[in-house]
């Protein structure tokens, strides 16, 4: 149940986490468990304006033959150089920034698990998706993401998606042309607001 | 058909200092564990260790970053005892750990933590239980003791 709806004029909302949860305040809406290894992995946003904010929530192998895997993702299938991405990353050693401005892709990770890691070994990120229905303002993506493999790492992305458009879908890819492994999954949660 | 995201499973608060607590015959029936922890340790500046299915060999691992308004750091061990998850300090701190996958029995169970202790530091941590097998029990411990005071509160999370 929201808290808040507003503070100086500023649209917030705050949820609170209660003995009680009402259901249609934070709800899963699907669930994609990869069957069978694949180049990509689109996640349908359509029909779901009735949510305010979207969060994904996934664990991913890639086929890269490697320790890892860089993982992105794009929105509505736009391979436009519209996106502006932010990271900060702990790789075991040293506390790391990076960006990258006009790029075609949002940032997930570095550092999902891939061929030469362990058997069963995958990593995680939860992904929020701010106002993704909005058509007046620019798409904002935070990820937490991390995994322990020979490449460590720790990861805080921010992505924005110079568009105002709905969202409409969410694709997951390797960025370096791998496969996204079976046992792979993403699940997509709603918030309303 | 939408379903409930977040269900609560378990809430312990201590009446009294303590090194550790359990959750034991966790329900398999979720996805991913969220369990949020708001608390002070009795005496020191600690970390807070996970164990899962009472494993206490060296078959974890872990990576974190961290902020200390004097600096930033990083660190990792390839081995360790425990899921590492963040500090604990005698001022009030918190940490929220996301257990993803523990009902999977194809993934190592990783586990991804933010941590602050607002005396000292705000913490990210990726940490992983080389460990196929389903979760059944989690232990929150600490070096010392929590304090009288710290509470633990476990949430399925459906998928």
């Amino acid at each position: 149940m929201p808290l808040i709806t507003s503070f100086a004029g500023v649209a917030a909302r705050a949820y609170g986490w209660t003995g009680a949860l009402a259901a249609e305040d934070y709800e899963l809406i699907s669930t994609n468990l990869v069957s069978s290894a694949t180049a990509q992995v689109d996640i349908d946003l359509s029909g779901l304006s009735a949510y305010k904010h979207l969060q994904i929530r996934m664990t991913c192998r890639s086929s890269r033959g490697a320790t890892n895997d860089s993982i992105m993702f794009r929105l509505n299938g736009s391979t436009s150089s519209i996106y502006d991405i932010h990271i900060l990353y702990g790789d075991g050693g040293s506390a790391v920034s990076a960006a990258g401005t006009n790029t075609s892709f949002g940032y997930i990770s570095d550092f999902f698990a891939a061929s030469s890691a362990a058997s069963g070994n995958f990593g995680g990120a939860i992904i929020d998706i701010l106002d993704a229905f909005s058509t007046t303002k620019n798409k904002t993506v935070r990820a937490l993401s991390g995994n322990t493999t020979n490449a460590n790492g720790i990861a805080l992305g921010s992505t924005g998606f110079r568009s105002t458009s709905a969202l409409t879908g969410f694709r997951v890819f390797s960025n370096t042309g791998s496969n996204i492994e079976a046992g792979s999954r993403f699940s997509l949660y709603g918030l309303r607001g | 058909m939408a379903t409930k995201a977040l269900t609560p499973l378990a809430n312990i608060t201590l009446s009294s200092a303590q090194a550790s607590v359990t959750f034991s015959s966790i329900s398999g029936a979720y996805r991913d564990l969220k369990i949020v922890i708001s608390g002070k340790h009795s005496s020191a500046n600690e970390n807070i260790l996970i164990r899962l299915n009472s494993d206490t060999g060296s078959n974890y691992s872990y990576v974190y970053m961290l902020g200390s308004g004097s600096g930033s750091g990083a660190s990792g061990a390839s081995t360790t005892t425990g899921l590492i998850v963040g500090s604990l300090a005698t001022g009030q701190s918190d940490a929220i750990i996301e257990l993803m996958d523990y009902s999977a029995t194809d993934k190592h169970k990783t586990a991804l933590a933010r941590s602050n202790d607002a005396a000292n530091q705000t913490s990210a941590w990726a940490t992983r239980w080389a460990n196929t097998a389903a979760v059944t029990s989690v232990q929150v411990l600490v070096s010392g003791t929590f304090a009288a005071g710290s509470t633990f509160a476990l949430y399925g999370v459906s998928a």
